[in-house]
């Protein structure tokens, strides 16, 4: 049963490249067109179920996590998948962004492009090979490549080759990183080189972790490696924003940490993340408030927010400790639901409740008590108290200030919002589009205010989540010493 | 043989009839002058008023508004402009007041007697307590004439502000002549005629007809809820 | 559910009565009733308090929900009891004021009347949370909520309101993450502390513990003078502690009539509770050789926290008190007003003692019931009017004449003159200052009181005194509903001077949960070492001379007459109608020659070169984002961390 964790990966990339054949076959007929259009959507359920199957067999994956080996090749020679509670809570996030997210184009292209942005991340997720992780990160880079090109904005094409570049630039310096760790110590197992880390046998140098960061950073909107990020989600429709926006940088932050915690634990490493994290969340928050006083864009005001939310993870996850991966886990969660919604409401002109609905994310966003990002910041204030020192207490006051900021552009866009004509009435506007993407800001809305009254069992759950994966001698052991071999049927 | 003056007893409320005249002794003693000065003769009162002369021993000093003053000095000739806002500043004043016609332009004309545009005599146009004649008198005259005027003001005599209750319709009508029939000014003279209790017979006449049908009366403001 | 109804105590059946509030505020739909049901519900939450009052003692709520690992409380002690009356007390008058009339010509305009209450009764809750809190995360939590909830209704207004809440909110918003950072702190601290100690850390943040373990010094002297500045900041914004003072005057005048006179009357006064109960809850600054009292600076001079206090009270007093001289909107003369006198109660508690303590924390309830008259006097002059501009009113006494005198009894009180209440207050403040041997910060006080005499007079006269204007002839007095609040406040205003023992005694039971020494209050007044105050004496005395003055004006002198005004002195020229000859632009043109160059917007240059600064970091920031290569960039970053 465990087995069927590969088709996570292999039936949305086998999907996608039969749409182009299918929509052959298929396309001139009505019936037909309605099935191609429902063909991601269906092929996500599928792995959906999957991953609940996986997920819930034996005594399940929250209590011990799970290595599925390719092909039956022994690590470290061969690549494995490893499913524990913090890969669990990506692919769901993953599978059910993508649901509620899909697009609702005719262009089959889209469709084809979001499964194979859907392997790619979930295939990030799970893998536990770290060229492997490379491999899915160029493939995922590849696909948004052609969903920003495919655009609906007439820059859409010179923004994506630019991107591209910026991209590309990443992608050798991921290599690189790759290419030292692998001279040094031989293996390309994640779990293998952080056995080499905890025996003592080698240290890999700072420069590695360095490109690897810049490297996947790019898609993590890393400071530095983020000039992408406002001219893409200036083009790109609410949606493709959202998804960007919300999923993919969370999926390049993961397996950054992941990285980090398992192969560079000292400290010169979480200051680097902490000092990058910094510089980003400074970064983005203040040119937000200077586009929003400029009176630019909702979405580029978005894109500047969403760069300095992302350094504010980064800040959070710069503390290998317990509380830093709490943290980190629970404002990278909270950033994709109020993200997304944001984004579906900056598609159309807002109505009253409509706005009430981006008050509320706004602010939760600034962390108003008694929402949740409220609990979040406390708990990150507390982490950040409890390290100490003198760059740890410059990240507070700077967070901060950082928070203010955000409550004044935040502000300015809501009041330019209430002098619109439409404001008055309850009537909604926009083409039908539109006014979907405003619906299901909704679904992301009551999933926010739901989140107030389960405060605590989530903070619990989450906790759970970040024990779990602090742990590096589970992981080691599972996949070391207890991967399960597909081709024998059961443990090695 | 000495005379001896009969006191009038005066219409006031039963605390005033004890202290009468104590009130007289110290009215008499702390008269103000309104400084409104219209003519010439202006120019003797300062001399009065400092310290070689000194009116201020004698409880004489200037006072800024008329509704606070006791003494209307009209100093020298009197245009018919000029006589329009004596009018209006005698009618303002408080009662009891006085008005004393310094320089002989008050009294016959002086030496404007020509002229078409001065009052000649101002006993037609209010009643006036005290001449002192001169052209200009000298402080000297000024003082004594205060003094006696304070003399009369202890002895009760000096009552004439009465008297322009009493006939108002003789006044009215010489400031009429003057003036035109339009002559009017914000004080309600009959009002207050009546509020004093001083209607005399003198108090309406043909004049005051005149004046009631030109007359646009000022209601005082009623404090309303 | 009946044993849940008998397991309510008084503080759960308030919290419940305002929640209920709340809801039927946000649900009436039928508008020209709610008013009075919302009224009623305030009087009996006022009923409540009152029983409270009475009780003595300290009620804690059984409602403590465990969030996150800590345990939430709410606990109403004396102090908390003291503030919480005075927020129901004036939202009750203020929502009586707009259940008639006025809040029929409100919808009439077509605006939410709904939106009005259930924000007003929103504000009411989250407030008496607020007081009600025992621990520092609910504190900080209701601190947040009733923020919020002050900003919406400040934002109700539109146009210029709204600018001015957002103004108000950047500012709320910094001291409240200036609390929230020293929260956060004490909370890392205290949970570390509790794990060593092996205490339940759960609860750990209630005040009482906070207090013990600032006692047994888990924390050194500087940081907890860094912790006590920085909430001290962060709470002093919302009470409008200089520098931080800018955001209050147009947020309070711009907002809707009778909402202003609640945010004016209570809404800034939490920033005082709150830094009472840091200062004295937390910090123990009653105790010898307390935090307060440290000195710290050079040889030959020091300075202690306390006199850096009571320097910045002294300031807060003098500044807005004659930017108000220079006002022409009546609405945000009296909101400057309202900064100043918050200077006053925090001197009073600044010195710690019996008398001063008292008179500081009295100026609380004082000023809450003539800044309320005085809101509530303008906001009828602008039903009747349409203005509350003082250069074009003037006269209006003899049209509203009972406004005009809830606009006298409320400035004389203001002022702090006897026989009204905010003399005693104000007395037991100088009182204590010359005491101390405060002398200079004695003369900053009696500075801050000439300004506002100054000040309050050129409020009634051009409002009310003087010529009225031609369009104003037919001007009425307001409603009874609007009346009967401003008649309740004047009379309370002269009762509580006349006997203000009566608030004494709840302000000795405040001063009493904080540990501040009690003097001994009688009806009259206090009964001092230094020195008695008994304003039944006082009071006697100055009504008597009025007696004596009306007695000669009424019985001995001569008669009077009542003249037109127009029937005056003008240097014998006549007057006309069409002529105005009321005094009231640049009413004080010759003080303002002598002191005008004084006047240099300092704190707006400050507040301006702070938010330069901002936008130069925003403007310079956005500029990397914009190159067209950022390729280079990414190069350099790269190449910069490799080295």
């Amino acid at each position: 049963m465990s087995n069927y964790l590969v088709l996570l990966v292999i039936l949305p990339l086998l999907g996608a490249f039969l749409m182009q054949p299918l929509s052959q076959l298929l396309g001139s007929k009505q019936a037909g067109r309605k099935i191609l259009q429902n063909f991601g959507r269906a092929v996500i359920a599928v792995t959906l179920t999957i991953t609940y199957i996986v997920a819930t067999e034996g005594e399940g994956v929250l209590q011990l996590p799970l290595s599925l080996l390719m092909g039956g090749f022994v690590v470290p020679v061969g690549i494995n998948l490893y499913l524990d509670q913090f890969s669990l809570l990506w692919l769901v996030a993953i599978q059910v962004s993508l649901l509620i997210l899909w697009p609702a184009s005719r262009d089959i292209r889209q469709h084809l492009l979001l499964l194979v942005v859907a392997a790619s991340s979930m295939g990030m997720a799970l893998s536990g090979d770290l060229f492997n992780i490379y491999v899915f990160y160029e493939l995922l880079a590849v696909a948004t490549f052609g969903l920003v090109a495919q655009a609906p904005h007439p820059a859409a094409a010179v923004v994506s080759f630019r991107y591209l570049l910026l991209s590309a630039f990443g992608s050798v310096l991921a290599l690189a990183g790759i290419a030292i760790i692998y001279s040094q110590s031989g293996s390309l197992n994640l779990a293998h080189l952080s056995a080499f880390v905890v025996n003592g046998e080698t240290q890999f140098p700072l420069a590695a972790f360095l490109l690897l960061l810049v490297g996947f950073g790019v898609k993590a909107e890393l400071f530095g490696v983020n000039g992408w990020v406002p001219e893409v989600y200036g083009v790109v429709s609410s949606r493709m924003s959202a998804l960007l926006a919300g999923v993919i940088s969370k999926i390049a932050v993961v397996v950054i940490v992941r990285i980090m915690l398992l192969l560079f634990p000292y400290p010169e490493a979480s200051q680097a993340l902490l000092v990058l994290g910094i510089l980003g969340m400074v970064g983005g928050e203040w040119v937000a408030w200077h586009t929003a006083q400029r009176g630019g864009k909702l979405s580029t005001t978005l894109a500047y927010s969403s760069i300095g939310q992302l350094g504010m993870i980064f800040v959070a996850f710069s503390f290998s400790l317990t509380l830093g991966l709490f943290v980190g886990v629970a404002l990278a969660l909270h950033h994709l639901i109020v993200k997304s919604g944001l984004f579906m409401l900056s598609s159309a002109q807002l109505n009253r409740w409509q706005l009430g609905l981006f008050v509320l994310f706004g602010l939760s966003l600034i962390g108003v008590p008694p929402l949740p990002g409220f609990w979040i910041k406390l708990a990150m204030l507390q982490d950040l108290w409890a390290t100490g020192g003198g760059l740890e207490q410059l990240a507070i006051a700077l967070f901060l200030l950082a928070t203010v900021v955000e409550a004044s552009y935040l502000s300015k866009i809501i009041s330019t919002q209430m002098v619109s004509p439409q404001f008055k009435s309850a009537k909604l506007g926009g083409n039908s589009e539109e006014r979907r993407n405003l619906n299901l800001a909704w679904l992301y809305g009551i999933l926010l205010f739901g989140a107030i009254f389960f405060i605590n069992p989530l903070a619990e759950t989450l906790h759970g989540i970040a024990v779990q994966t602090e742990d590096g001698e589970l992981l080691r052991s599972v996949v070391l010493e207890n991967s399960i071999d597909p081709l024998a049927g059961g443990e090695q | 043989m000495k005379e001896i003056k009969v006191e009038n007893r005066r219409e006031g409320n039963i605390l005033s009839r004890v202290f009468d005249e104590l009130n007289e002794f110290c009215r008499a003693r702390s008269l103000f002058i309104l400084h409104y000065c219209t003519g010439c003769g202006a120019i003797e009162l300062p001399p009065v008023m400092t310290s070689r002369f000194d009116m201020e021993r004698l409880g004489v000093q200037p006072m800024v508004t008329p509704r606070q003053a006791d003494i209307l000095l009209i100093t020298g000739y009197v245009s018919i402009k000029t006589l329009k806002r004596v009018m209006l500043t005698y009618e303002q004043m408080g009662s009891p007041k006085y008005v004393i016609g310094i320089c002989s332009c008050t009294v016959n004309g002086g030496m404007y007697w020509q002229s078409y545009a001065t009052a000649k005599k101002l006993d037609e146009y209010m009643p006036v307590d005290l001449y002192i004649a001169g052209c200009m008198p000298r402080p000297e005259a000024i003082i004594s004439g205060l003094r006696s005027l304070i003399r009369n003001i202890e002895l009760g005599e000096s009552n004439n502000w009465k008297k322009y209750y009493e006939n108002y319709d003789y006044y009215l009508g010489n400031q009429q002549k003057l003036f035109g029939d339009e002559w009017q000014t914000p004080v309600d003279v009959i009002g207050e005629a009546e509020h004093y209790g001083l209607v005399g017979e003198g108090t309406y006449g043909e004049h005051t007809e005149i004046l009631q049908r030109v007359q646009q009366p000022l209601k005082p403001l009623e404090m309303r809820l | 559910m009946s044993e849940f109804l008998f397991e309510l105590n008084m503080l759960d059946s308030l919290l419940l009565l305002s929640a209920v509030t709340v809801a039927i505020a946000i649900l009436c739909r039928v508008e020209y009733i709610s008013g009075g049901v919302v009224t009623l519900l305030y009087l009996a939450q006022l009923v409540v308090v009152g029983m409270m009052i009475s009780a003595g003692g300290v009620f804690s709520s059984h409602l403590t929900p465990q969030l996150f690992g800590y345990e939430l409380g709410w606990l109403l002690d004396g102090l908390g009891l003291y503030f919480t009356l005075i927020t129901v007390g004036s939202a009750l008058l203020a929502t009586l004021y707009m259940a008639g009339e006025w809040g029929r010509r409100y919808r009439e305009q077509g605006k939410s009347f709904r939106a009005l209450q259930s924000l007003l009764a929103l504000n009411v809750f989250t407030m008496q949370l607020l007081l009600a809190s025992s621990d520092l995360l609910s504190l900080f939590i209701s601190w947040e909520l009733a923020s919020w909830a002050a900003f919406a209704l400040m934002a109700l207004s539109g146009g210029k309101g709204l600018k001015a809440a957002l103004h108000y909110m950047i500012y709320a918003f910094s001291g409240a993450m200036l609390v929230f950072a020293v929260v956060a702190w004490i909370a890392t601290t205290a949970v570390t502390a509790a794990y060593q100690l092996d205490i339940n850390g759960a609860g750990i943040l209630q005040f009482s513990s906070v207090a013990e373990l600032m006692q047994q010094g888990i924390f050194t002297i500087p940081e907890q003078l860094l912790m006590l500045t920085l909430l001290l900041i962060g709470f002093g914004i919302k009470m409008g502690l200089l520098p931080f003072h800018l955001w209050q005057a147009p947020a309070y005048a711009l907002s809707i009539g009778p909402a202003g006179a609640f945010l004016g009357a209570i809404s800034s006064r939490l920033g005082l509770f709150a830094i009472i109960v840091v200062l004295f809850k937390i910090f123990g600054s009653i105790t010898d050789g307390s935090i307060l009292q440290s000195s710290f600076g050079f040889e030959f001079a020091s300075v202690t926290p306390k006199t850096l206090l009571a320097w910045i009270a002294v300031a807060t007093i003098i500044f807005p008190t004659f930017v108000a001289m220079r006002q022409n909107d009546a609405r945000h003369l009296l909101a400057w007003h309202g900064i100043g006198q918050g200077g006053y109660m925090l001197l009073g508690l600044v010195m710690m003692d019996s008398l001063g303590s008292a008179g500081g924390l009295l100026h609380v309830f004082n000023h809450a019931t003539y800044q309320a008259a005085l809101f509530l006097a303008v906001t009828s002059v602008i039903y009747r009017t349409g203005t509350a501009d003082l250069n074009r009113l003037g006269g209006l006494v003899v049209r509203m004449p009972l406004s005009f005198m809830t606009l006298l009894i409320g400035i004389i009180g203001l002022a702090g003159l006897p026989p009204m209440n905010g003399f005693v207050s104000k007395w037991l403040v100088y009182r204590s200052l010359l005491d101390q041997g405060e002398l200079l910060l004695f003369v900053g006080a009696v500075i801050g009181t000439l300004g506002t005499i100054l000040s309050v007079y050129k409020l009634i006269h051009n409002m009310f005194l003087g010529s009225l204007r031609k369009e104003h002839e037919e001007v009425r007095e307001v409603s009874w509903s609007m009346l009967t609040p401003m008649l309740i406040l004047s009379a309370l205003i002269l009762l509580t001077g006349l006997f203000p023992g009566i608030p004494l005694q709840w302000v000795a039971q405040g001063l009493s949960a904080v540990g501040l020494p009690v003097a001994e209050f009688n009806l009259g007044g206090v009964m001092a070492d230094g020195g008695s105050l008994d304003m039944v004496i006082v009071s006697m005395v100055l009504f008597s001379g009025f007696g004596v003055a009306a007695l000669i004006f009424y019985f001995v002198g001569g008669k009077s007459k009542r003249v037109n005004p127009l029937d005056n002195y003008a240097g014998g020229h006549f007057l006309y109608a069409s002529n105005r000859y009321h005094y009231s632009n640049n009413f004080y043109a010759g003080l303002m020659h002598l002191i005008k160059p004084w006047y240099k917007n300092t704190f707006q240059r400050l507040e301006r070169v702070v938010v330069t600064l901002l936008e130069l970091t925003a403007e310079s920031l956005s500029r990397l984002y914009m190159r067209p290569h950022s390729n280079q960039l990414a190069l350099i970053i790269v190449v910069l961390l490799l080295w």
